[in-house]
C-alpha cells in the first residue's frame, strides 16, 4: 500500500492549490461587483436562455448504448490479458458473449436509434 | 493494510445510508442512486472476504455485480423517463395508481 | 510532515471509506438532483479508492470506467431530461421520514449489536492477504487473477450477464424511444 503514497501527496497538493489561490485572490483583489460581472460566462456571448433547459431523449439513448458497450469492454480486458492461457475455450466463450450483444446492436440499428434527426 | 473490521464497518455504514435514502427520499432518481450505493457496499464486502479466504472468485463476482448494476440503471432510468413523459413527475408518491 | 504522510498512507482505507459515506450522505440530503448526482460521483470515486487500497486494482479501474464514466453520465442526462426545477419548492422527504430514520437507526443498533464481535472485536488473526500461489506464482497481475476467477469459476453467470445486458439495451430503447422516427 506504500506505493500509493506519492499519489496521495499529489491529491493533497491538487486540493491545496485552488484553496490557496482562491484565498490569496480574495485577499488581494478589489471588490467592485456589478451585474455584468455576475453574468454567466459563455465564451463572451451574452447568454439568451437559462442553462437548465430540457434535453432531448436522444442523449439518454446514446448514453445507454455507451454504458452497455462500456461494460462489455471492461469484460473484454481480463479475457485479453489471459488470451494465451484461455486458448480456444476462452475464444468461444467470449465469442458467444460478443455475439449476443451484437444482436442488441442490430436491434437498435434497425429501430433507428442510431440516426440523429 | 486495512483490517477486516474496518471494511465491514465502512460497508455497513454505506449500506445503511442507502437504505435510509430509499426510505426517505421522494425523488425516483435519488432512490435509484441509493440502490447503486447498496450494491457498492456489497461489492466492498465481496472483495474483503475474497482476500480473507485467499481466492479471487469474490473479485470476479464483484466485477459481475458491476455489470448487473449497469443493466439495472439502464432499465430503471428508462422507466423514469417513460414515467416522466406520461405523468410529468418523478416523485414516487405521485405515482399511486396501477392503471395510469 | 513525513510522519503525517506515513500515517495517512497507512490509514487510506478508513479515509476513503469515510469520505464515501460523506458523499453518500450529501447525495441523500441535498435538495437539488444535480447535487445528489455529484455526491454520488464522489462516493463512487472514493469506493474506487477503497478498492485500490484493498489491492483489487483492476476492480478499482473498472469502477471508475463503469460508474464515473457511464452510470453518472446517464444520471446527469436524465436529470437534465426531466426538468426538475419546478419541484424545488416541494418537500424533498417522504412523510414517513422520522419513522424511517428511527427504523434505520434501530436496525443499525440491532445488527451492530448482533455482529458486535465481528465488527468491533479483536481483528482476525491472519491479515487480509491473497494466497501465495495466487500472488507469487508467476508474474500475475490483478487483472490476470480476476480473469482466472471469471473464466474458470463463473462461466454461466458471465454468459447470463451478456443476455441481461442485451435485454437492458433493448428494454431501454423500447421504453425511452419516441414514436416519431
Amino acid at each position: 500500500m506504500q506505493g500509493y503514497a506519492p499519489i496521495l501527496l499529489l491529491v493533497l497538493v491538487a486540493i491545496a492549490m485552488p484553496v490557496i489561490v482562491w484565498t490569496l485572490s480574495r485577499l488581494v483583489r478589489p471588490n467592485v461587483p456589478n451585474a455584468n460581472k455576475y453574468m454567466v460566462y459563455e465564451c463572451g456571448i451574452t447568454p439568451t436562455t437559462d442553462a437548465r433547459e430540457k434535453f432531448s431523449v436522444r442523449y439518454y439513448l446514446i448514453a445507454v448504448m455507451f454504458l452497455v458497450f462500456d461494460v462489455e469492454t471492461v469484460f473484454l480486458y481480463p479475457w485479453a490479458v489471459q488470451f494465451k492461457e484461455l486458448a480456444l475455450f476462452g475464444l468461444v466463450e467470449m465469442g458467444i458473449f460478443l455475439f449476443l450483444l451484437l444482436f442488441g446492436y442490430g436491434y437498435i440499428w434497425s429501430k433507428g436509434a442510431l440516426t440523429w434527426e | 493494510m486495512p483490517s477486516p473490521n474496518a471494511v465491514l464497518i465502512i460497508s455497513f455504514l454505506l449500506f445503511s445510508t442507502g437504505v435510509a435514502g430509499i426510505l426517505i427520499r421522494r425523488n425516483a432518481l435519488v432512490i435509484l442512486m441509493c440502490a447503486e450505493l447498496m450494491l457498492n457496499a456489497a461489492n466492498l464486502n465481496f472483495i474483503a472476504f475474497a482476500r480473507h479466504s485467499g481466492s479471487v472468485g469474490g473479485q470476479a463476482f464483484a466485477l459481475m455485480v458491476m455489470g448487473f448494476a449497469a443493466a439495472e440503471v439502464a432499465v430503471g432510468l428508462a422507466i423514469v423517463v417513460a414515467l416522466y413523459r406520461r405523468k410529468a413527475t418523478v416523485q414516487v408518491d405521485d405515482i399511486n395508481l396501477l392503471k395510469g | 510532515m513525513e510522519n503525517l504522510l506515513i500515517s495517512l498512507a497507512q490509514n487510506l482505507f478508513p479515509i476513503f471509506g469515510l469520505l464515501a459515506v460523506g458523499g453518500a450522505a450529501l447525495m441523500v440530503a441535498s435538495r437539488q438532483a444535480v447535487h445528489s448526482v455529484l455526491g454520488f460521483l464522489f462516493a463512487m470515486l472514493c469506493v474506487a479508492g477503497c478498492f485500490l487500497t484493498l489491492e483489487a486494482e483492476f476492480l478499482g479501474i473498472a469502477q471508475l470506467l463503469v460508474y464515473a464514466g457511464g452510470i453518472v453520465v446517464l444520471f446527469l442526462f436524465v436529470v437534465m431530461l426531466v426538468e426538475l426545477t419546478k419541484y424545488k419548492e416541494k418537500d424533498i422527504f417522504q412523510k414517513q421520514t422520522k419513522v424511517a430514520l428511527l427504523a434505520v437507526a434501530g436496525g443499525l443498533l440491532v445488527v451492530g449489536g448482533a455482529l458486535r464481535n465481528a465488527l468491533f472485536g479483536p481483528a482476525a488473526k491472519e491479515a487480509l492477504t491473497l494466497r501465495p500461489e495466487i500472488t507469487n506464482g508467476a508474474v500475475l497481475g490483478n487483472a490476470q487473477a480476476v480473469s482466472r476467477g471469471l473464466f474458470a469459476d463463473f462461466l454461466l453467470p458471465f454468459e447470463i450477464l451478456s443476455i441481461i445486458l442485451l435485454v437492458a439495451l433493448v428494454g431501454a430503447v423500447v421504453l425511452a424511444k419516441t414514436e416519431r422516427v
